[in-house]
């Protein structure tokens, strides 16, 4: 590919990445709907993008429960 | 996955010796790296929690322990409305915001200097890695800033994702420059990434939900492993085994990690685990939006719908998202199930890798590996993976206030640069591949079709077992249980 259609695209692509971060998806966050799902997952301690049981705040409220019981 | 090249020359002889295999190999220097930033996290927290620990009685109460290292590593956080808000964090303990940015810096230099070092015991220049890395951190960087958004992260939409994108990008368009290439270290970052994850595999939360999570987790969920293998080679006819075996753990046990543990085991190509992990993410997304509502639907009782989407999504973020959907015992039964399928991993990783050196390659000649040719390919990271399993679940049970201590080694540091590495490996996949070398795995379909076929067979296997156990056998226990 030639440099500058390969900079070109870069910059197509960087200038869309730009306006889905910067514009659409923080309006999309402030979008009535959304944004109550929002802050109910974040009153649930919940983060759907966990990749492993460690990055769920929510496991530390059951694993305190279990200990209580165990103990 | 596949070009290590200290694993590569092994079929042609002129092995190196056993010592200084383990000083210069990739596989042996991933386990030191990996076990030097758990040894120093544990005992950062031992020594810092000493005087309190020395002063409580050895049972009662748990007791909230932190890192000393937490202030110095973070990740960026996450962010609705600006991107710099990733770049704050409110501390539970303060009511002002707190920066992550000396946190970032801290993951970089930790990384950094450590990389360096190996990058010099193999051999290689470290001066040519100290000109690289910053670039490729900062593009790791900016891929977890996109995951963080969180409208992205609420549909679980992973870092690993939007690493792999970034690196695409630039390979794909301008074309990955040369002086990059040094810091460009896919196995290298997966495989430390995984000798940290090994502490996070703690097997006595294994009974937290008693004989149905076991039977559920782990019985399902290994004969769904195998007979989708065995019909990916015996009916689909896959071409490429690696690629089958990574699909397959990864729709059975729990998405990216399990896709990047096996992938790593049985060294498949870079593609196949992108691959796989693209689909996986697809699918997830659908299933943490449809399973609720059809369990809503049909009226399906809170404990066992939980169970059901612990066994059957891939993603533990999405299982917690899905089960909270239908109330707080399917959120405790669907995270639970889902934490012990977790776990799994390390047996899965650990059998693959012995399955691969064992039945699968072959010698040039077609046959059989002998048992010293077994033991030079087996991929030695695997045992990091599982001994720092071992030794952490052991800390986990015998030391007073085990869990405490574990718990804040893990959460204060180990975590975090588990994640980092892994988010800088899928960077340096995207920045190695090119989008036409994905096309031939994508030919006919057959990915697609393993996926759905042996996802269709874990959500009836995953939904009868989940019945049996949680709603016949111990359905007293578990009421108890999760009240």
């Amino acid at each position: 590919m030639p440099k500058q259609t390969g900079m070109k695209r870069l910059m197509a692509a960087s200038g869309l990445i730009g306006f889905a971060w910067l514009l659409l998806l923080p309006w999309i966050a402030e979008q009535p709907g959304m944004k109550s799902h929002l802050d109910w997952l974040e009153a649930q301690q919940i983060n759907p993008s966990a990749m492993y049981y460690t990055e769920l705040d929510v496991m530390e409220k059951f694993h305190q429960q279990r200990r209580k019981i165990s103990h | 996955m596949d070009d290590d090249p200290t694993q590569s020359d092994s079929q042609f002889g002129d092995r190196p010796r056993l010592p200084t295999e383990m000083r210069i190999s990739e596989d042996w220097l991933a386990v030191w790296c990996g076990g030097l930033l758990l040894a120093v996290s544990f005992a950062a927290v031992w020594w810092s929690n000493a005087q309190l620990l020395s002063e409580l009685p050895s049972t009662g109460d748990a007791v909230e322990l932190s890192s000393p290292l937490e202030a110095w590593l973070a990740k960026p956080g996450s962010w609705r409305s600006s991107p710099l808000e990733a770049f704050t964090k409110i501390s539970s303990s303060r009511t002002l915001p707190i920066s992550t940015i000396p946190g970032i810096f801290g993951a970089f230099v930790v990384i950094g200097v450590l990389f360096a070092l190996a990058t010099q015991l193999r051999g290689n220049s470290a001066r040519d890695f100290w000109i690289a890395f910053p670039f490729v951190f900062l593009l790791a960087t900016l891929a977890y800033v996109m995951a963080e958004h969180s409208v992205v992260a609420a549909y679980n939409l992973e870092y690993a994702l939007w690493a792999l994108v970034v690196g695409l990008l630039i390979s794909n368009t301008v074309g990955t420059p040369k002086f990059l290439k040094p810091a460009v270290l896919t196995e290298f970052y997966i495989k430390t990434g995984l000798v940290l994850l090994g502490a996070e595999v703690l097997m006595s939360r294994l009974l937290a939900l008693g004989l149905p999570g076991i039977f559920v987790a782990w019985v399902v969920t290994p004969i769904v492993l195998v007979s989708t293998y065995i019909f990916g080679q015996k009916v689909l006819k896959m071409e490429s085994r690696s690629l089958n075996m990574v699909i397959s753990a990864d729709m059975s046990v729990c998405g990216v990690s399990a896709a990047i543990a096996t992938a790593a085991a049985c060294r498949a190509k870079k593609e196949e685990l992108s691959l796989a992990i693209g689909m996986s993410l697809t699918f997830t997304v659908i299933m943490m939006v449809v399973m609720p509502a059809i369990i809503k639907a049909v009226g399906m009782d809170e404990i066992l719908g939980g169970a059901w989407l612990g066994g059957t999504i891939d993603s533990t973020g999405a299982v917690a998202a899905a089960g909270a959907a239908l109330g707080d015992r399917a959120l405790e039964v669907a995270a639970t199930v889902k934490m012990i399928q977790n776990i799994l991993i390390g047996v899965v990783a650990f059998a693959v890798a012995v399955y691969w050196v064992t039945y699968v390659e072959q010698d040039p000649a077609g046959n059989r590996l002998s048992k010293m040719e077994i033991w030079y390919r087996f991929p030695k990271f695997v045992i990091g993976f599982v001994l720092a399993s071992a030794i952490f679940s052991l800390l986990y049970v015998g030391l007073n206030h085990g869990p405490e201590l574990v718990d804040a080694t893990i959460k204060g540091s180990t975590k975090t640069l588990r994640g980092w590495l892994f988010c800088l490996a899928f960077v340096s996949i995207g920045l190695e591949t090119n989008f036409r070398e994905l096309r031939p795995y994508l030919r006919g379909g057959k990915p697609l079709l393993l996926y759905v076929c042996g996802q269709t067979l874990n959500l009836s296997l995953t939904l009868f077992m989940a019945w049996l156990m949680f709603r016949v056998i111990f359905v007293g226990s578990i009421n108890q249980m999760v009240p």
